[in-house]
């Protein structure tokens, strides 16, 4: 191990800090060198010194103010803390109380908007022919007109109209859940496909009057009456009926 | 409980041979060091456990090593109070992050040099060091010492001197490094440990340290003899 070696290392061998074999190679140069042994003393006698330092020490007076200044920031921050969560239950507080009200209000229009449920209910009935105040039975296919043949709209098939069904999703499902929605709603279905494809003139029209709970309100219904059906209406439904069996 | 070198010296008996003595001595030791800790545990435990009294109690135990380090480490008084003040408002704050596995004087010891180096990033300006003469006075009327030993206190607050100004000279983290392994005796590994930097790198941080103190005295005894 050369000097420059030796006094690169010095400041770590004072400390103790190298391996065995580097404290022993640099103790081995330091006998016979007098100059590196002579670095290595003024690092030991550096390190000694340092070693010794020990700063200024304060009277118990400078610790006691310490003591008391860590005290009172820890209760101003429990203070504050403490300030906060109020500050956020005050903010909170009004925030759910703005928010009930707003609920509130709107459950006031909607209520108020709604429309009452007695006279919906009878009006529902009347039209399936099981209200009470109920005039028209439910239309049936017996009772539609016949279509005319020379029409480009009679010239349809009955089954090419399942597929115009109200809606429209009976024609993206399977024929099974088809055939449970046709009978479903059955009678009503076939009635209306046909007025809407014949469009016939009514013979008449009927006037239905629900009188609802409330005395100010009073539904007024006015419905084309078509007649008796005809011939070839009652062989379109049987038709009709045949196919829907034969889909089954 | 905690017994200090002083008490321990004093419980040897005196008609008791060398090894007896010693082995004596070196028993009482470890047992103090056993309740030292213990008695650091339930310390440890009460604070944790928010008891009246008991983060007082460790301010007391532990005040002057705190203060000691700041001093050290940032070489000003007024700088090293706040850093006391801050390091235990920060023990107060982080306590419950604390594991009571890990050794809670390296703990301690990483929050003070943390505290330093944020303070030392704020300090704006050079550190007010104690002046040679004074510190020579209050050594002398400190320890009440006779004309005899004044020349010795004389040294030693030269040497005292010599250490801060050279401490002051160095970049606050070699000073950081060389306090807590020359000053602290804390070995590498800790030092390496409370710096969160490798081992290697706090030796080359103590190396260049004490490199520029060795240079640092040099150059003060050239100056004063030329």
């Amino acid at each position: 191990m050369n000097c420059v070696r030796v006094q690169k290392l010095a400041p770590l061998y004072a400390g103790k800090e190298l391996s065995v074999r580097g404290m022993h190679s640099v103790a081995l140069h330091a006998r016979e060198c007098d100059k590196c042994s002579n670095v290595l003393a003024q690092y030991a006698e550096t390190s000694r010194i340092v070693a010794a330092y020990q700063g200024p020490e304060p009277d118990d007076v400078v610790f006691a103010q310490i003591r008391t200044a860590v005290h009172n920031e820890i209760r101003l921050s429990a203070l504050e803390r403490a300030s906060i969560w109020q500050r956020a239950f005050l903010i909170s507080w009004r925030t759910a109380l703005a928010v009930a009200c707003c609920v509130l209000i709107l459950t006031a229009i909607l209520v108020a908007l709604r429309p009452h449920r007695n006279s919906a209910g009878r009006a529902n009935l009347a039209f399936n022919g099981k209200s009470e105040g109920s005039i028209l039975p439910s239309p049936s296919p017996q009772s539609l007109p016949a279509p005319t043949q020379d029409s480009d709209q009679g010239a349809r098939k009955p089954s090419s109209a399942k597929r115009v069904w109200p809606g429209g999703h009976s024609l993206a499902h399977d024929g099974r859940w088809h055939h449970r929605t046709d009978e479903a709603h059955g009678k009503n279905y076939v009635a209306a496909r046909i007025i809407n494809d014949r469009s016939p003139e009514p013979q008449s029209n009927i006037r239905i009057e629900f009188q609802t709970s409330d005395p100010h309100i009073r539904i007024i219904w006015l419905t084309p009456h078509y007649g008796e059906p005809s011939e070839s209406a009652k062989q379109a439904s049987e038709h009709e009926t045949e196919d829907q069996t034969g889909e089954k | 409980m905690y017994m200090s070198r002083e008490k321990i010296e004093k419980v040897i008996m005196p008609g008791e041979s060398g090894a007896i003595a010693l082995q004596h001595n070196i028993n009482l030791r470890d047992q103090a060091g056993a309740d030292r800790g213990d008695w650091r545990g339930r310390l440890i435990e009460r604070v944790r456990a928010r008891e009246a009294g008991a983060f007082d109690d460790l301010m007391l135990h532990y005040q002057r090593k705190v203060y000691g380090v700041a001093c050290k480490v940032l070489g000003n008084v007024e700088d090293a109070k706040d850093a006391t003040q801050e390091t235990f408002l920060r023990v107060f704050k982080y306590f419950r992050s604390y594991d009571s596995k890990e050794d809670f004087d390296g703990w301690l010891y990483r929050i003070v040099v943390n505290v330093c180096m944020d303070l030392a990033r704020k300090r704006h300006g050079p550190p007010t060091m104690l002046s040679y003469e004074s510190e020579q006075e209050s050594i002398g009327t400190r320890s009440g010492l006779g004309s005899d030993d004044v020349e010795a206190a004389a040294i030693l607050a030269e040497e005292q001197s010599l250490v801060e100004r050279a401490l002051a000279t160095l970049p606050t983290r070699e000073r950081a490094a060389i306090v807590l392994r020359d000053i602290e005796q804390l070995s590498t590994q800790e030092v390496a440990r409370i710096l969160g930097s490798t081992q290697s790198t706090v030796r080359a941080q103590i190396s260049s340290a004490r490199t520029k103190i060795k240079a640092y005295c040099d150059r003060l005894q050239m100056r004063r003899r030329g």
